[in-house]
């Protein structure tokens, strides 16, 4: 029997040892074999012998060549980098101009990569989110609405299998949805985070209570949890453990637990938690909601079991909704279907009626990362432009590293290495702008960014990523062009053109010059489109109006009124509800039966009104008359119409008066009777966004959701000081509440000033930019030409036709540049402005600008460079040949 | 030149090389150490000592013959240096010295 030990065991032992020792090793090995087989036979020697060898991958034993070949690459590195040093310090102006560029592109993009990474990551922070889905409702061709009728959530616990929980969320609100009033103490606010939760909501979402007993918290239907800003802000320092909150001046509520806030992170927004019984067991009396199944009160979620696939607990929808909903339910409108919706779609992806609060928009996230990598781009074509434009200087320095035995690939990590550096710096600055700009930016993208080591480490390493990219990049082709060099023809002295390479750079510099443009236009359009709006007649008068708002009871409305209207600055007083201007409307859409039209059923945007609605707003009347009560009893059915309402029911003004309309109800004898008095002219309920749309004022003198001030003086705070001072009087257990209707307008525009505001920021980035790449550039052109320069003179050029000559080249980029970046501009703000039922149109004002500004810029950067090339003295130039 | 201080291990490689008298070569070293105390070192561990040992300058190795039972390969035979020895005595020294100062007492502790 052959006694040796396995070969290929040996073979490795060969092939990872030294030279030096592996004759010793080796044979110790065979030794120690040939004892073990006698001691214990051939089998377990082979093994020892294997495991010996393994054991042998020691540092001492193994080759040493390896590490000899690596110190050698540290060497070059070093000197690789030690040479980029030198290069950057010996072009001060260049070097500062690309890594300043660069920087500015670089802070953009993290911030930006940030804003998307943390717009991504919204609900994740919940454990078992990828296994939560909400349940939406579906009504025919209707747009589907995010809320669900609340016995939804326990019913299809109990009918589907594969659901291991269901929770309910509820917003507790007034009836025109603002705030509720919570008390402690002296602190009241109008709170419009309080909801009412099933029992599992903590659990299922991964919410953190950092104080109580999570388990028990919401067991009572007295109970409330609330966030960690709301402890310190009604009981500071205090343990707010068992302290008792007032709630909506009726229910003494016991303070059990204190959580973390997840606002900033979630489609949900809550900062009061009550146990969903606060809401069931009668104590809000009008709710009788937990076996309503026609009306949506809340937002139903469910989380399935591991490994249940939704779309099985979907298909199984049709039948809960057959066997459990009333006999044709939502026939009426076109059929009725319950949905699952993921909790991650639901941020970033839906824009379904009713939702918790504004979501999220992803086709703002891809606007923001095409923003993000445009401004990039114009960064990196400065680098690359530079780069490239630099290699006249290198050439000869290439020429020699060339004829000394450099290989190509050695040039090319030198270059390499170069462009690394320069992206690294520019990385390090990059973060400290990035943290400077970061309250700015948290303004414009309306979030709460702070520096935090969480924050900076991922801003660093989206930054690494960022910049070793750019760098590979960008630098990928300025190292070939740069290594390519052809030593003899470098050294001879020869004219090194910069032309070469000359048609990418420009094309280059075009695309430059087309974002600018861009930009430019986009932002002389918005600009145009807000002072539109800010100007355009709205049917009202919204200066000097105030609106206050006041709590659902209707409480002391005439004495409230009545008070109001002693204080010598008020002019007017009314109250309003529903469809205010500057609220949100989306709610307020009420049907009707208008006389006439016996089977129809009209949708109206509809608003409540007290005495003087129509007056206090400055709306204009048309016909008829304005609330008040005069009417008597009739009042309380008096209606008044706006223009567009009376139009669309065919009838003039003077017709319309006197009509009766009631409000829809589904059995006739519950028609609310009701009966024209007034038409006004059509005024804006929403935004410019929409059309005026029929539209209907009611007459309320019990529903105040508003109470609308209209004063006679200009003096804002006094007013608001004397009227804080007669409402604490009368009504002192209310917060008082208060906002200007101008004001309340223009938020409604708030997100296209914001775009407004960042719009302008880009632009002023990518245009300083490439205007820095464009400075760069045309130095580099005109010290080529330098000596051209000087024989012209020489031979008599004027200065300004010198000049002339120098520009020609660049006022032709900007002519091709303007060429194919105006339809792109035009094409982008029209799109924009479809978004718009008012708009301006653009016209050729636009163009001119984005030209002239573009121009202008250029003409600055290449006009100074070429003056004062042509202004040098050419014996200076000259002198050296 | 690396420390030179001595590890337990290596201690023990150094004592054995003493004993074994010019006769110290890796698979000897094992096996007079498997015999004289509980362990087992592997041969590598061994020889990652030796190579410590000799860098530190506490032993040299000279190559003898080729002999049968190793496929006609050499051994390596160690002797201990007198710097080896030198540390050898001055860790038995410290080691007594320290034991000395061991009151009675505490060994009674002990039991």
């Amino acid at each position: 029997m052959n006694k040796r030990p396995p070969k290929w065991a040996d073979r490795l032992l060969e092939w990872f040892c030294s030279e030096e020792q592996i004759e010793i090793l080796q044979g110790d090995l065979h030794e120690l074999f040939e004892w073990r087989v006698e001691e214990m036979g051939i089998w377990l020697a082979r093994l020892h012998y294997i495991k010996d060898v393994v054991d042998m991958l020691r540092p001492f034993a193994l080759k040493k060549k390896r590490t000899t070949r690596f110190s050698n690459r540290i060497d070059m590195f070093r000197n690789n980098l030690k040479i980029s040093f030198r290069s950057l310090l010996k072009q001060k102006t260049n070097s500062l101009i690309n890594i300043s560029g660069l920087a500015l592109g670089m802070a953009v993009c993290l911030l930006i990569s940030i804003y998307i990474s943390h717009e991504l990551d919204h609900d994740k922070f919940s454990e078992n989110y990828d296994r939560i889905y909400r349940v939406t409702s579906h009504w025919g061709d209707f747009s589907p609405r995010s809320k669900t009728a609340m016995p939804v959530g326990p019913a299809l616990k109990q009918d589907i299998p594969g659901i291991a929980n269901s929770v309910r969320f509820m917003k507790v609100l007034t009836n025109d949805n603002s705030g509720i009033p919570i008390k402690y103490r002296d602190k009241k606010f109008a709170e419009e985070g309080l909801v009412s939760v099933d029992k599992g909501f903590l659990e299922m979402f991964s919410i953190e209570v950092v104080l109580g007993d999570a388990t028990s918290a919401l067991d009572d239907p007295d109970n409330i949890m609330l966030s960690e800003e709301m402890a310190d802000k009604y009981f500071g320092d205090r343990n707010p453990i068992g302290e008792v909150l007032r709630v909506e001046d009726k229910f003494e509520m016991k303070v059990t637990g204190v959580f973390k806030s997840v606002n900033h992170k979630s489609h949900l927004y809550f900062d009061f938690i009550t146990p969903i019984t606060f809401m069931s067991e009668g104590r809000w009396g009008i709710y009788t909601f937990t076996q309503n199944w026609e009306t949506t009160f809340g937002w139903t979620y469910i989380q399935l079991e591991e490994l249940v696939d939704p779309t099985q607990v979907e298909a199984l929808l049709p039948e809960f909704v057959a066997n459990r909903y009333p006999e044709n339910f939502g026939e009426d409108y076109g059929g009725f279907e319950l949905f699952l919706q993921s909790l991650t779609d639901i941020h970033l992806r839906s824009d379904y009626t009713r939702e918790i609060r504004e979501n999220g928009d992803i086709r703002l996230l891809v606007q923001m990362a095409i923003i993000g990598i445009v401004i990039l781009l114009v960064a990196a074509i400065n680098f690359i432009n530079l780069s490239t434009a630099r290699s006249t200087l290198r050439a000869k320095e290439v020429g020699v590293r060339k004829t000394m035995g450099a290989l190509k690939g050695q040039l090319i990590r030198q270059f390499m290495v170069e462009s690394f550096l320069v992206t690294f710096i520019a990385l390090l600055l990059a973060i400290g702008l990035a943290i400077l700009a970061l309250p700015r930016f948290n303004m414009l993208m309306q979030k709460e960014f702070i520096v935090e080591p969480a924050f900076f480490v991922q801003m660093l390493a989206n930054g690494v990523i960022l910049s070793a990219s750019l760098a590979i990049l960008a630098g990928l082709y300025p190292a070939f062009v740069l290594s390519g060099f052809q030593p003899v023809r470098v050294l001879k002295g020869g004219f090194i053109s910069s032309r070469e390479g000359g048609l990418l750079r420009k094309i280059f510099t075009t695309v430059q010059f087309a974002t600018g443009i861009v930009f430019l236009f986009g932002l002389y359009v918005i600009y145009d489109q807000l002072q539109f709006i800010q100007t355009k007649e709205i049917g009202l008068d919204t200066s000097q109006v105030l609106v206050i708002n006041r709590p659902p009871q209707s409480v002391k409305n005439e004495v409230i009124v009545n008070a109001l209207k002693q204080i010598p600055v008020v002019e007017l007083v009314s109250a309003a509800a529903g469809s205010v201007p500057g609220y949100d409307v989306s709610g307020a859409t009420w049907s009707y039966h208008p006389e006439g039209f016996p089977r129809e059923r009209r949708s109206m945007n509809t608003m409540w009104g007290y005495n003087d609605v129509v007056k206090t707003f400055g709306m204009e009347m048309v016909a008829g008359t304005d609330f008040s009560s005069v009417h008597d009893k009739d009042s309380l059915n008096a209606l008044i119409l706006n223009a567009s309402a009376v139009a669309s029911l065919g009838w003039t003004s003077e017709e319309a008066i006197g009509k009766s309309m009631g409000e829809f109800h589904w059995r006739q004898d519950q028609i609310t009777p009701g009966r024209v008095v007034g038409v006004v002219k059509d005024f804006h309920f929403e935004s410019l966004h929409e059309e005026v749309k029929p539209g209907v004022l009611l007459y309320t003198n019990n529903d105040f959701g508003n109470l609308i001030v209209k004063l006679n003086s200009y003096e804002g705070s006094e007013a608001i000081e004397a009227i804080e001072k007669t409402w604490n009087e009368v009504l002192p257990e209310f917060p008082f509440q208060v906002t200007f209707l101008d004001e309340k307008v223009a938020g409604l525009y708030a997100e296209e000033e914001r775009l407004r505001q960042s719009i302008n920021y880009f632009a002023v980035i990518a245009i300083f930019t490439s205007a820095l790449g464009l400075l760069g550039l045309v130095s580099f052109v005109l010290m080529q030409r330098s000596k051209e320069i000087g024989i012209r003179k020489v031979l008599g050029a004027k200065t300004m036709i010198l000049v002339k000559t120098l520009s020609s080249d660049f006022v032709r980029l900007i002519a091709i540049a303007f060429l194919i970046s105006a339809p792109v501009a035009y094409y982008l703000m029209d799109q924009w402005l479809a978004g718009f039922a008012f708009s301006i149109d653009i016209g050729i004002l636009p163009f001119v600008f984005a030209l002239a500004a573009i121009a202008a810029i250029c003409a600055l950067t290449v006009g100074y460079k070429a003056l004062k090339a042509a202004m040098t003295n050419p014996v200076e130039i000259l002198r050296e040949e | 030149m690396k420390g030179t201080y001595l590890g337990e291990f290596e201690e023990i490689v150094l004592l054995t090389i003493g004993v074994l008298q010019g006769d110290a070569y890796g698979v000897a070293i094992k096996l007079e150490i498997e015999k004289r105390t509980e362990r087992k070192p592997s041969i590598g561990a061994l020889h990652s000592a030796l190579s410590r040992l000799e860098d530190k300058g506490f032993i040299e190795s000279r190559e003898g013959g080729a002999t049968k039972s190793r496929g006609g390969r050499r051994k390596r035979y160690y002797t201990i240096t007198a710097a080896g020895k030198r540390t050898l005595v001055k860790a038995n020294e410290l080691r007594n010295e320290l034991f000395n100062l061991i009151p009675n007492l505490s060994f009674y502790g002990l039991n």
